[in-house]
């Protein structure tokens, strides 16, 4: 699967962009502040539905127009795609594939690493819980279904323990957050272990280091000691913390207050990581991803790196190199002129700039 | 001084404002369209609006629009009285009438809901009650919206009834006859499966 082609006008400062594309390593160079990471957040975009950073549609479009719009047709295995975004200022952002609205989402399988990726190791819990749902939901269909119905439930629960406290009433939301909770726990153990080898795999060649990375589930407040036992284990914690709910007046137990934990020798990586052992860990999680994402689907996914590639050292340049070289499609911005000595070894690699929001199909 | 219009003008302006779907530019068309309007035609509508003040209440049974002190379809002998289809709205009756259903109705006049302060006293769930302990009652069907409120109204509906022995039903969920597989959304698809049943081939 790669991009064929995309079309980008009134995206952020890029005002018109059309490029073809094929398969390879695709270069984005130029200064700073002349579009690169816009446009690759606009691949991100089109491929998974949100952006890499959160942001409102107004900060997308650009100032002084009406409308965004983006679009790209997609190479599949067989036959191909087309599918657009058009965002409107104070609407919901319109889907198209092929021209027509899009009620079942089809999946492009892309894989992003941003410098704001940093924040899924060092953010809020909130952060490494979106790392896993927001992968879950390409993987499994119905998966942001259940995470926005729990949303919902959860929303309203808290609104009953603040304002109406009618315990009987409350039982039946927390029945139901019982029962969305353990297909979410269940969904987010499952693919945290599908990650687990991958993501030690890396931190220990990226970093050259013996010590293994150990990530773990972190339940808030009921048991997870048997993970047949999740239901009953809610159930549970949600009868021990009732009285504290209702005098605090918010649902204290649930998946949406669970943690991830990467620890190195029992350290906690968060708290008392270097910035070094961070960014390694960030950019192992990616590419963890990447991979549990090709396992899965049986799918070579598109890559996207932004400004990464002139912060590594020569050897993590290289061992990073050799881990997205077999994919279809990789998208790297660098405001260095690197060299590129891959392109002598037969990689197919090619060079754009982007000056100003316009896109030059060479070096300059 | 700012001109304004005459004071029966605005008055109509202003209650028409007060209704559901109708803002202060609809209200004004409104109005300005029935200063126009010949008085006999103008006579027929409040006629109409009088009618339902004096003539229309809900029934006392099950809270559905009725002239009398009970429905057309509660006082209708030929139903099945042994089942009861609990909507959330008079219109959901109508609704459930153009299916094969020929048993009682149950109106709630609402839904559960936390976010608009709405809680179980605010639907008519006692009369539901006091129908299943009293009637000889085998089955409630319940046929609430399929969202989160109308979801989480039937659930505790459900937790109220389970004490009395009767059947406790919900209507399926899923995907629309005439419809095309193809082109359903996930969250439909998902539902559809979970409520897939057992074909009987006799």
């Amino acid at each position: 699967m790669y991009f064929r082609e995309i079309n980008l006008r009134n995206w952020r400062n890029i005002s018109q962009l059309k490029i073809k594309l094929e398969e390879g390593l695709i270069v984005i160079t130029g200064a700073n502040a002349q579009g690169k990471s816009n446009f690759l957040e606009a691949l991100y975009l089109l491929a998974r539905g949100t952006l890499p950073r959160p942001a409102r549609d107004e900060e997308l479009i650009t100032w002084g127009e009406e409308l965004a719009y983006l679009s790209c047709k997609v190479q599949e295995k067989v036959g191909d795609f087309t599918r657009e975004v058009i965002i409107r200022r104070g609407q919901a952002k319109e889907w198209r594939v092929n021209g027509r609205l899009e009620t079942r989402k089809r999946r492009i399988w892309l894989v992003g690493y941003f410098p704001q990726d940093m924040e899924i190791v060092e953010g809020s819990p909130s952060k490494r819980r979106d790392f896993l749902d927001q992968t879950i939901d390409l993987l499994r269909p119905g998966w942001g279904r259940v995470c926005r119905e729990y949303g919902e439930v959860l929303y309203r629960r808290n609104t009953l323990l603040r304002e109406k406290p009618h315990s009987e009433l409350i039982e039946v939301y927390t029945e139901k957050l019982v029962s969305l909770g353990t297909t979410l726990v269940r969904g987010r153990i499952w693919y945290l272990q599908n990650l687990t080898p991958f993501i030690q795999q890396f931190y220990r060649e990226l970093s050259g280091e013996e010590e293994e990375i150990q990530p773990r589930y972190q339940s808030r407040g009921y048991s997870l000691q048997n993970e047949s036992e999740i239901k009953d284990g809610l159930r549970q914690a949600f009868r021990e913390a009732k009285a504290e709910e209702l005098s605090r007046g918010f649902t204290l137990v649930g998946p949406h207050r669970d943690e991830v934990v990467f620890q190195k020798e029992g350290r906690d990586l968060r708290t008392f990581g270097s910035q070094g052992e961070k960014k390694t860990l960030a950019l192992s999680l990616k590419l963890a991803e990447m991979n549990v994402v090709k396992l899965l689907t049986g799918e070579k996914v598109i890559v996207v790196l932004d400004d990464l590639f002139s912060e590594l050292d020569e050897k993590r340049r290289k061992r990073l190199w050799s881990e997205i070289v077999s994919q279809n499609q990789v998208f790297v911005t660098t405001t260095e002129k690197l060299e590129w000595e891959e392109r002598e070894k037969g990689a197919k690699v090619r060079i754009l700039t982007l000056d100003r929001g316009k896109i030059y199909p060479e070096e300059r | 001084m700012a001109q304004s219009y005459p004071d029966p003008l605005v008055r109509l302006i202003s209650a028409l404002s007060h209704l559901p779907g109708i803002g202060p530019k609809t209200a004004q068309r409104i109005a300005f369209y029935l200063v126009k309007t010949p008085r006999e035609e103008v006579g027929e509508l409040v006629a109409a609006l009088e009618g339902i003040k004096q003539k229309i209440r809900f029934c006392q049974v099950c809270g559905f629009y009725s002239e009398g002190p009970l429905c057309t379809i509660c006082s209708d002998q030929g139903r099945d009285r042994s089942v009861i289809c609990v909507v959330e709205q008079p219109q959901d009756v109508l609704a459930v009438e153009k299916s094969s259903f020929r048993g009682l109705y149950h109106v709630l006049h609402g839904v559960i809901s936390p976010l608009l302060g709405a809680g179980p006293e605010e639907v008519a769930l006692d009369q539901l009650v006091f129908r299943v302990r009293e009637g000889n009652i085998k089955e409630v069907i319940l046929a609430t919206n399929p969202s989160v409120d109308g979801e989480a109204t039937a659930l505790f509906i459900a937790r109220k009834l389970k004490v009395f022995p009767v059947r406790i039903t919900m209507i399926a969920r899923g995907l629309p006859l005439g419809g095309d597989l193809e082109f359903a959304d996930e969250a439909t698809l998902l539902q559809a499966f979970e409520g897939r049943r057992e074909l009987h081939l006799d």
